[in-house]
């Protein structure tokens, strides 16, 4: 029951944060420093998060976790396709475990 | 093919089918992800409806993972839901990042509705469709949201119904969700300005790494956002 309410609790706040810009504030409330800035946004969470899932990980297991990521790199700079990139980087984590 | 080169037309009812075709890719990297939630989920004794009811509510993996894990650990309910909380603070910047799309010529339902399935797929999506607005962007974002939720509950499904059945060792999917993560960074790269708070925003986010729940990541993108210094901005006032 526990989990359920705190789950419950978390969509709650996760909503009001989502709905914050689309219904309820103008951007124009922002201040003009983090309006100069939302471009940013996307590039600065995705490498975060990245960053983080690979530094979470276990020792062992980055360097194959990092040739794997720069195949999905490479196959979707020159591919433009996230489909390329995750089976790409799939497959260069099973050659290198198997090898 | 980006989403900008293929949506040219923005009345177009190919939009669905279009909005189908670029997030399916990205609907499938979610399945892993979405096993493990669903296995988190039986751990912490939470089966069945409200399980889903819940997973779709909060329809962000990484920090329903949290709030369960805090939940297991036997954290009690205020630390999980600020553990979840914290993880989803970008929500707030993605918000303010993609808000005037839906202020701007949308019905009110979409304002107060649509926002609920803001991930970081969907709002990566939605940034490279940046030429749609009003009904267009309102018929694509829907799709996406709708086609991501609905995989995303069918894996989380399926891990509560495998639970126990699954080896616990590594697997080809595990970098399932950080290629993810590379293919939607890698449009931002050309721009230099960019390039630069990726990198700033990824050290930091390791250097973060030790800090609890959420934090490393958050404290993360305000860095990147720091180095960023003024560029193009994305809301209209």
């Amino acid at each position: 029951m526990s989990a359920f309410i705190a789950l419950l609790a978390v969509a709650a706040i996760s909503w009001a944060m989502r709905i914050s810009f689309t219904a309820v504030f103008a951007g124009d409330r922002l201040p003009e420093w983090v309006r100069a800035r939302l471009d940013a946004v996307g590039p600065a969470a995705f490498a975060a998060l990245l960053a983080g899932h690979v530094a979470g990980g276990h020792a062992s297991a980055i360097p194959t976790t990092v040739v794997a990521l720069v195949v999905a790199g490479v196959l979707a700079r020159i591919t433009g396709s996230h489909l390329a990139a995750v089976v790409g980087a799939a497959l260069a984590w099973w050659l290198m475990s198997v090898a | 093919m980006s989403t900008a080169q293929l949506v040219h037309d923005q009345a177009s009812p190919s939009l669905v089918s279009r909005g189908a075709i670029d997030v399916m890719p990205l609907a499938l990297s979610v399945v892993p992800f979405g096993v493990v939630v669903g296995l988190a989920l039986d751990h912490a004794g939470l089966v069945g409806v409200p399980a889903l009811v819940g997973t779709a509510l909060l329809y962000a993996g990484s920090a329903q993972l949290a709030t369960l894990s805090v939940i297991t650990a036997g954290g009690g309910v205020v630390g999980a839901v600020i553990a979840g909380a914290v993880i989803n603070a970008r929500l707030l910047l993605y918000s303010a990042s993609h808000g005037h799309r839906f202020r701007h010529d949308q019905p009110t339902w979409f304002r107060w509705v649509a926002p609920l399935t803001t991930v970081d797929q969907t709002f990566a999506l939605g940034a490279a469709a940046g030429h749609l607005h009003g009904a267009a962007f309102r018929r694509y974002w829907t799709t996406i949201g709708l086609v991501l939720g609905t995989v995303w509950l069918a894996a989380v499904a399926l891990g509560m119904s495998v639970s126990g059945g699954l080896s616990a060792g590594p697997s080809p999917m595990d970098v399932a969700a950080p290629a993810t993560m590379v293919s939607l960074l890698v449009p931002y790269l050309p721009d230099r300005r960019l390039r630069r708070v990726a990198l700033v925003a990824a050290l930091a986010a390791m250097v973060g790494q030790a800090l609890p729940s959420g934090l490393g990541v958050a404290g993360a993108i305000f860095a990147g956002l720091v180095v960023a210094g003024p560029g193009r901005g994305e809301v209209e006032a």
